[in-house]
């Protein structure tokens, strides 16, 4: 076994995970129709909904911070039509 | 008798409009220094040993990547940036049976933009947070990807 590998019980930190895995498949499931809104631009989703979006980060930070909405409750994503090479 | 093998289950989700060019992510939780618990997500990138945390990441976390030592300076897609190294860092990722593992990262990094124009700083803003070959290192986990049967894990 790992040694910095440890087991907790934290049902929380489950449920939050959960949540940006299934955020993740939805924007991925939806991308074309989201390209066609947002291409080139930042979105933030929540659950199945799409609550900002911006053309830079600072941008969707402005929108988010003034509709009240946390950061870190949402799964932030670039929607671009390029493919992605590292 | 054979030991239960640990296994974390992983994404592989489009990367553009075109459903079949396809990416490998994983979200997980981090404890970052100054900021606290976030929760990005990370594409699997074997082709970088580094494995960081995007500009875009950061600053939406509110790190103040400058903070931080410069390790070395490279390109990632279009970007010049700088590879900054973090201090250690806990992740957490969830099991295929729903429990919480926790591992720690001592080569964790961040990035920011190497050059200051507004350009080089909307191309690092599009740099996703990378988990490269020094996480499966750090951790011990392997990474399986099956792109025909659309399944991929980490396994310990």
């Amino acid at each position: 076994m790992c040694p910095a590998l440890e087991v907790t019980d934290d049902d929380l930190e489950v449920r939050m995970l959960l949540r940006a895995n299934a955020e993740l498949n939805w924007i991925s499931g939806h991308y074309g129709e989201i390209l066609k809104k947002f291409e080139n631009q930042f979105i933030a989703v929540s659950g199945t909904n799409i609550v900002a979006n911006g053309s830079s980060i600072d941008n969707l930070l402005s929108k988010l911070n003034a509709e009240g909405i946390d950061i870190k409750s949402v799964t932030t994503e670039y929607i671009t039509k390029l493919v992605r090479i590292l | 008798m054979k030991a239960l093998k640990l296994r974390i289950p992983i994404q592989i989700v489009a990367d553009n409009e075109n459903d079949k060019e396809l990416q490998v992510v994983v979200s997980c939780r981090i404890n970052l220094p100054h900021v606290g618990v976030i929760r990005p997500t990370f594409v699997v990138d074997t082709g970088s040993h580094i494995s960081s945390l995007s500009y875009a990441d950061a600053k939406i976390n509110g790190l103040l990547v400058t903070h931080f030592p410069i390790k070395t300076s490279t390109h990632i897609g279009a970007a010049d940036v700088n590879i900054r190294q973090l201090p250690e860092v806990r992740v957490l990722l969830v099991d295929a049976t729903g429990v919480p593992h926790r591992f720690s990262l001592k080569q964790f990094c961040t990035e920011d933009p190497r050059v200051g124009s507004e350009l080089e700083h909307r191309k690092a803003e599009t740099i996703p947070s990378i988990l490269g070959l020094s996480f499966l290192e750090e951790t011990g986990l392997r990474l399986h990807v099956d792109m025909k049967n659309n399944s991929a894990y980490f396994e310990l």
